[in-house]
Parts: structure tokens; sequence; C-alpha cells
């Protein structure tokens, strides 16, 4: 996926800096690297054509207000915020489309290994379907930043516009909350 | 089993889960948006998030407590605007024991004229009119030069 060599690959702020100077192979650079994550994160709101009209808005907004981004920020929890937001605002005008083709694309076909099975069945579970319905849409959103995106608390604030204390207590609810859904679901398992 | 028993926690099973639906990369999706924002020229329109910082107050709670402060001022203003229109100015009040001023002139038509003059000054310090001492005095001063005094006075001191 990135076009340059590992050794000589500039970090996102480097980047960001070169694009904020006009450098707009730069910003291209930057979308090549956070497509994959921020799609991802999309799909939890949106369906797949949603998700990629609201990412492509992303970046477009991204690229026209760079002189707003900070570098002692990463680029990434940036582009989070503005995807977030733009998220946000889109689930208030519909309701997002169940798109249950992805689900079944995504299942293993015929295979006899054990393990490849159980993580069919855990998949045909959806378990971060079941955090949407438990948790609110910012405890999703902290619970995924957190866990899946290996983002910190102090960035996760940022992102949610909240204070760290009120993030942390967030992110503890989020599990106290989700814990008894998900693990009802391990029991009907055994 | 302890590896196993680690792979069903909860947690380790929703970042599975996630790293599962992870999306390819999509080639005609980056060039697309890179013909977007190639298209969209860096205006000065301002529709990206603040600078990041210190996370803000939501806006609900900024407008709540800009209501508040501003309640606040008005109930103080309110308040001192009372306060300063309800002070009771000092009354003019005549000490119980004070002389009425009229009788006491009326009476020093049996006086001599000095004592008439002295029992003026008297009844007026006595009854402490503020501001209306200077013009009670005044008023007092022509009552007397009016008053036919020397004639009573010469009255009383003859035999």
């Amino acid at each position: 996926m990135p076009s340059e060599p590992m050794q000589h690959r500039p970090d996102d702020q480097a980047l960001a800096l070169r694009a904020q100077k006009g450098c707009i192979d730069s910003f291209e650079e930057l979308l090549r690297r956070h497509q994959v994550p921020l799609l991802h994160f999309l799909k939890r709101f949106a369906n797949e054509t949603e998700a990629e009209d609201i990412l492509q808005e992303t970046f477009i907004r991204a690229y026209r207000n760079l002189d707003r981004y900070h570098p002692r920020w990463r680029f990434s929890t940036w582009l989070f915020t503005i995807a977030r937001r733009l998220a946000a605002n889109s689930r208030k005008r519909q309701i997002p489309e169940e798109n249950n083709t992805t689900e079944i694309e995504s299942l293993p076909s015929g295979s006899l290994d054990p393990e490849a099975t159980l993580e069919a069945e855990e998949n045909k579970h959806k378990l971060w379907d079941i955090a949407a319905d438990v948790l609110t849409p910012d405890q999703h959103t902290a619970l995924w930043l957190y866990y899946v995106e290996d983002m910190p608390v102090k960035e996760i604030a940022s992102v949610l516009g909240r204070y760290v204390p009120a993030t942390k207590m967030m992110l503890h609810r989020a599990r106290q909350k989700l814990m008894p859904a998900l693990q009802s679901t391990e029991l009907k398992h055994e | 089993m302890s590896e196993s028993k680690n792979q069903n926690n909860p947690i380790e099973r929703l970042k599975r889960e996630a790293l599962n639906q992870r999306p390819e990369f999509s080639e005609s999706l980056h060039d697309r948006i890179s013909a977007a924002i190639r298209e969209n020229s860096p205006d000065a329109k301002h529709d990206a998030p603040q600078p990041l910082d210190i996370p803000k107050r939501s806006p609900a709670l900024r407008h709540r407590f800009l209501a508040s402060a501003a309640a606040a001022c008005l109930i103080v203003a309110a308040v001192g605007l009372i306060w300063w229109n309800n002070t009771p100015e000092p009354p003019i009040a005549l000490p119980a024991d004070s002389p009425n001023p009229l009788t006491t002139l009326a009476d020093a038509a049996g006086k001599t004229t000095l004592d008439a003059g002295l029992a003026a000054e008297d009844a007026l310090a006595a009854n402490r009119w503020g501001h209306l001492d200077k013009d009670a005095q005044t008023a007092a001063n022509m009552v007397l030069h009016s008053l036919p005094f020397d004639m009573l006075a010469q009255k009383q001191s003859s035999p």
C-alpha cells in the first residue's frame, strides 16, 4: 500500500507539514495510509456506499483546512475527528441500511478446520453490532478507537470532544455495559 | 487452555472480529478521492474542526453556563436597583418633644425681641430641619422683622 520504501518513509506529521506548504502528493500519501482504517471505522455507522462518501468528504475537508492541523497531534486523530462528525451528521439525516452482503462474503466457504469454523460462527454473531445496539454512539466510538485503532485515551477524548477523565469513565462504562452481552453470546457457543 | 481462554476473552474476540472485517485497500477509491481533492481548491471555508487542543466543553454545556451567568448578572442588577430605589431617605421626623415652630413664633409675641429671635433659632435647631434650615431661618427672620416685638418689649419693660 505505501508508495515509499519503509526506510525512507516519513511519518504522518512530516507529510502533513509538507502538504500544508502545498505538496499535494504528500497529502495523497496520507490518503493512501489512512483510507483503510477510516473506512473500517465509518462502516460502523453507515453502509459501504455512504461510508465511502463520508470518507471522501473527510479527506476533502482535511485538505481544505490543513492550516488548522497542528503536528503535536497525530494526523490520524485529526482525520478521525472529522470523520466522526461527518458520520454523526449523516446518521441524523438517515438510518444506515443493514448491509448483509459483506457478512456473507466474509464467511469462509466449506472449511473443515475447527478453528476457522469457530471463527465463522463468531462472525455470525457480529460482536460489534451487539456493541452498537448496547452502547451509545460515543461509547461505541471510544471502544473502537481504543481496541481497534490502539488510540491513546487522550486522543480519543479529542476525537469525541470530551475531557480525558470523562473519556476514561466512558470507556469503563462501555465495557461494563458490553461485557454481559458478549459473555451471553459466548455461553451460546458452549 | 489458557490460550483458548484468552482467545475467548470478550475483548480479544472484539479485536479479532474487527481484524477479520477490515476492508482491503481500494486503488479505485483512492483515485476517486484524489481527483475530488484536486478539484477542490483550498479556500477559506472553515468547516473542519478547531485545532486540536484541550477538549472544549460541549456547546450545550457552554450555553448553559452563559445563560446561568447572564441570569445571575440580571438578578444582581435587579436586586441592586431595587435596593437603591427603596433605600428610604432619612425621614424628616420631628423629635417628639420638639416645639412646634409656629407655636414658638406665636409665643415670641409675648417675649422680648432678643428672646423671640433666640426662640426661633432654638426651635429651628431643635427640629433639625436639615436642608430646610436655611429657608426656615430666612422665613423666621422675615416674620420676626415684621412682628411688633419692639412694642411688646417696651410694654413688658415698662412698669
